[in-house]
């Protein structure tokens, strides 16, 4: 099993590993495989989850919507694997994401991809897996990588 | 907690619950990742205990970016 680095993975990489349609698929299949050893560490946050959940059970975002059950069955296993970690969401995350506003005063739904690095930051981890690159250019204290 | 029932004392419930809601988890999928991580349960079930993920057929749309999910809400 390969090794990786320890980091975030985006709600699309999990997405992605869920859909064997997805050009995304193999690649993200293959890091969240690296989490069924022990030795890799990658990390979710519960926002991340219930973004997952959210777009799989959504039939505007995927043309075969899961039931809920399906979702929560999916994202269960995945917490099962042994190298998967959810990241706490401690109270200073609300001042982390209110400062990142401050820098970047971003409106409507894109407040929400500061709350992640509010919390990847309170947790420590500066690592983000994710097929949306262009979403993590701002944070240059994020090292953003793309499975391959 | 469905299947199989455990005779455990409530002490010993308690404190799964506990420590798996601590960690985000299920105490299904807390208990899983214990036997995971013991070498003497991992001996027994070597691989069988970590599930696989399933392989669906989304057909996802658009690009997945986080602002599009939370602004269709609604």
């Amino acid at each position: 099993m390969k090794s990786v680095e320890p980091g975030v993975i985006d709600a699309n990489i999990l997405v992605y590993a869920l859909d064997g349609d997805a050009p995304q698929h193999a690649a993200s299949r293959a890091l969240l495989n690296a989490a069924r050893d022990p030795a890799n560490s990658l990390f979710v946050t519960s926002q991340i989850l219930a973004e997952s959940y959210s777009i799989v059970t959504n039939h505007r975002r995927v043309a075969v919507a899961r039931t809920s059950g399906e979702a929560i069955g999916a994202l269960s296993d995945l917490l099962a694997y042994p190298g998967i970690h959810v990241l706490p969401s401690p109270a200073r995350v609300v001042i982390g994401w209110m400062e990142l506003v401050e820098r970047r005063p971003v409106t409507g739904g894109a407040v929400f991809d500061l709350q992640l690095v509010a919390t990847m930051k309170a947790n420590d981890v500066g690592r983000i897996y994710t097929f949306n690159t262009g979403d993590c250019e701002a944070f240059a204290e994020l090292t953003v990588l793309t499975p391959s | 907690m469905t299947g199989m029932g455990l005779d455990i004392s409530p002490n010993t419930q308690t404190r799964l619950a506990a420590r798996a809601r601590d960690l985000g988890r299920s105490i299904d999928a807390f208990l899983k990742r214990l036997m995971n991580e013991s070498g003497d349960l991992a001996a027994c079930a070597p691989h069988e205990a970590i599930p696989e993920l399933p392989v669906w057929h989304l057909g996802v749309r658009g690009g997945l970016h986080r602002r599009d999910i939370y602004d269709e809400v609604g």
